[in-house]
């Protein structure tokens, strides 16, 4: 934890005045951050937050019609491509919206409905499976699909039912199980723009958790200043690296190209792994821009936000110039170099965010809050 | 002094980990402790503790005395959780925090290791286990994690035995956390926390919208479960997962609440003999500074007081066992370690590697620094 003055004094502070514990550490991190970051919420709310949850929303229901015309005529190869590219479109802007994993994404389980992932025991596909199978019309109703498990109703269920399975070939042929397939496919989207719109309702008034991150104020619930909305951030900021390399990436790398597993990656069956990943380190980055931290930081810490966004630019690069389709390249010792390398850089970007960043603006992100257990 | 290397940082990635872990664990397996540095004496008798602590990469285990002195460090090849203690034969478990795949065994008087639990395949450590009353038997909670189920390992604990592992108890749920003994000697308590992992997911809880967490009591003997006990349904994503005992021989629990921020449930348990769960909710105001986190729960049996540790809301609320009050909360950022002192005040550990003595009627008084730049985990044991 080197380079924090405003920790390391404050502890002191507390080593030499218990008397003064009280009132100084139980507010320490508010102290810090209300100096230099009055107005971050706002700033992120109207600069990230709902420009991403609008998008997801005009990006489902576009997914929607696509599909509603593609189960209409299932053999005509534009409407698969529309609905191809529609798919492609709400899975760039879920990569926006995934990493605001507090207010709406966390209430209700919207986050597993949405996008049920990892899965390391093929829970989706197995329950799926047997939903097929059983071909029950009643099952796609909008109310009964929801009160489905989880993995059956987001976007890699929907993924699966495109293209698992021989899914194109059945659908296109258009006889009862094909029917079926699109049809729950078509009740999918139906619940992705269901849950798109509470995400993005739950981010405008008269939801509490809007009004509160845009306006901290101590009568408040949630969050009561500054500091607390900038711990959130941040906190939001440093688990969405954490997901990115250990969930998404270093599964699936294993420990060389001979034990890599490509099945692991997300959303590796529609191709769209790269895409996906590389938005996500777009997405973080206009993230961390929306709270304009550079702004607070002392001229000493300057650093921090010049090196924080040169590693999320190189993530992107490193997704975009992959030579060959993700699952395949973990596989492959060259092609996968640029994967290893997208990790490690996620490795050093969360440290520049715990280590450096959030003590450089008062925030306390905590060894034990961090991460418990 | 043999320090494994640390294979979590830079290019390694899980797998490796694991292997790593076996491999630093089979050429490295007598890590010797570090002596007592200059100046230090070593404090016999009563009032000593136990804690992992890591400073960066590197991890150890740490026997301190009350004044939050080291008595003794031993290095560990990963991040160290919580531990298992046999007083009568001076010695004690340490246990990788989970996913852990190491667990040690040391003595108790100068940290010499003496022994590592043989973990077999497809299972690993959730960072807590108890020794039986004999000492005979050591009781490990493990996750089965190909089959998502979890178990209590047992252990030969007995001089000679060479920590065999007897075989494995069904713990009724998933993601079994802390288990404690009750005082019948018979009677294994385990919080099953109700979160799905896979170590190749880290911690990341794989059935967030499932979850379902139950204290279930299990015959020490021969494993039977003897009753499992759920919460209400509209708490099914609170997750029970640490232990302590009061003088009557109730379990207090501790949980963590997985769902949203803007939900308050209650964050303390009781659980008496033969009776249902019982749930204690603070003022709102203290309620709040918990943040719908625990990460450690203590007592101080004698009189009658629970200390409860927030590292998330930076506080300490303190309860009274006799009618179930929060007593009040203590700031301390970052803690988390919670051990009585025996005289109504415990001895509080945090994240910056800072202790501190702290209670429901004394006010926090910080312990002369005894480390630079190191983390107290999240636990306290006392000796």
């Amino acid at each position: 934890m080197s380079g924090v003055p405003a920790g390391r004094a404050l502890r002191w502070l507390c080593a030499v005045l218990p008397a003064l514990l009280l009132a100084a550490c139980a507010s320490s991190p508010a102290t810090q951050a209300d100096t230099g970051m009055e107005g971050l919420g706002t700033r992120v709310l109207q600069q990230y937050i709902r420009p991403q949850t609008a998008a997801l929303v005009r990006n489902t229901q576009a997914l929607e019609i696509a599909l509603h015309d593609y189960c209409a005529q299932p053999a005509q190869a534009a409407r698969r491509s529309a609905v191809e590219a529609r798919f492609a479109d709400v899975a760039v802007s879920w990569a926006g919206v995934e990493l605001l994993r507090f207010g709406p994404l966390v209430e209700q389980n919207r986050l597993e409905q949405f996008f049920f992932w990892p899965d390391p025991r093929g829970v989706m596909q197995r329950q799926l499976r047997s939903l097929l199978a059983a071909a029950d019309p009643a099952v796609l109703q909008p109310a009964r699909l929801r009160e489905q498990s989880v993995a059956v109703q987001g976007l890699p269920a929907l993924e699966y039912l495109l293209h698992a399975d021989d899914g194109p070939a059945q659908i296109a042929a258009g006889e009862a199980a094909g029917r079926y397939r699109c049809v729950f496919a078509e009740a999918v989207g139906t619940n992705l723009v269901r849950l798109a719109g509470e995400i993005d309702a739950g981010w405008h008034a008269p939801s509490p958790v809007a009004a509160e991150f845009a306006r901290p104020a101590p009568v408040n619930d949630l969050y009561r200043d500054a500091g607390e909305v900038a711990t959130e951030v941040l906190k939001a900021l440093s688990t969405a690296l954490h997901v990115a390399r250990d969930q998404k990436l270093a599964p699936a790398l294993g420990e060389d190209a001979a034990s890599a597993r490509g099945s692991l990656l997300p959303l590796y069956r529609s191709g769209l792994t790269a895409q996906f990943l590389g938005a996500q380190a777009v997405a973080l980055e206009r993230f961390y821009a929306a709270g304009s931290f550079a702004t607070s930081l002392p001229a000493d810490s300057a650093w921090i936000d010049a090196s924080l966004r040169d590693e999320l630019r190189r993530v992107q690069q490193d997704f975009s110039e992959l030579a060959l389709p993700a699952d395949r390249a973990v596989a492959d010792e060259e092609a996968r170099n640029a994967l290893v390398h997208a990790a490690l850089l996620l490795v050093n970007a969360r440290a520049l965010v715990d280590e450096y960043l959030a003590p450089a603006l008062g925030v306390n992100l905590g060894f034990n809050a961090l991460d418990g257990d | 002094m043999v320090r494994p290397r640390n294979s979590t940082a830079g290019a390694a990635l899980p797998c490796t980990r694991r292997e790593a872990l076996r491999a630093a664990l089979a050429t490295a397996v007598i890590a010797g402790a570090r002596p007592l540095r200059a100046g230090m004496q070593p404090a016999d008798g009563p009032g000593r503790f136990l804690s992992a602590r890591s400073h960066g990469t590197a991890h150890e285990a740490v026997l301190l005395d009350a004044t939050g002195r080291d008595v003794a460090v031993l290095p560990l090849p990963d991040r160290g959780h919580s531990f298992a203690i046999d007083r009568a034969r001076q010695r004690a478990v340490v246990f990788g925090r989970q996913p852990g795949f190491f667990a040690l065994v040391f003595d108790l008087r100068d940290g010499r290791q003496l022994a590592t639990l043989p973990l077999p395949e497809g299972r690993h450590f959730f960072g807590h286990g108890v020794f039986s009353l004999a000492g005979d038997r050591l009781y490990a909670t493990e996750n089965d994690f190909e089959a998502g189920r979890g178990v209590i390992g047992v252990y030969d604990a007995r001089p000679g035995a060479n920590w065999q592992r007897l075989g494995e108890f069904d713990t009724g749920g998933i993601g079994p956390h802390e288990v404690v003994l009750l005082p019948d000697g018979n009677t294994l308590c385990v919080a099953n926390g109700g979160l799905l992992t896979h170590p190749d997911y880290g911690k990341a809880t794989l059935n967030l919208a499932t979850m379902r967490s139950s204290l279930a009591l299990l015959d020490a003997r021969d494993g039977r479960l003897l009753v499992n006990r759920t919460l209400p349904p509209e708490l099914f994503q609170l997750s029970i997962r640490h232990l302590a005992l009061d003088a009557g021989g109730a379990v207090w629990f501790a949980c963590q609440h997985q769902g949203p921020a803007s939900e308050r449930p209650p964050l303390v348990g009781r659980q008496r003999s033969g009776m249902e769960l019982e749930l204690f909710s603070a003022p709102p105001a203290i309620q709040r500074e918990l943040r719908n986190y625990i990460g450690s729960i203590a007592a101080d049996p004698q009189r009658g007081l629970i200390a409860t540790s927030s590292p998330v809301g930076g506080h300490i609320a303190w309860w009274s066992t006799y009618d179930a009050r929060c007593l009040g909360s203590t700031p301390r950022p970052d803690g988390c370690g919670v051990a009585s002192l025996g005289d109504g005040r415990f001895l509080v550990s945090d994240g910056f590697g800072g202790l501190a003595t702290a209670g429901p009627a004394d006010r926090p008084q910080v312990l002369p620094a005894t480390t630079q730049g190191g983390a107290w985990d999240n636990h306290l044991r006392t000796t």
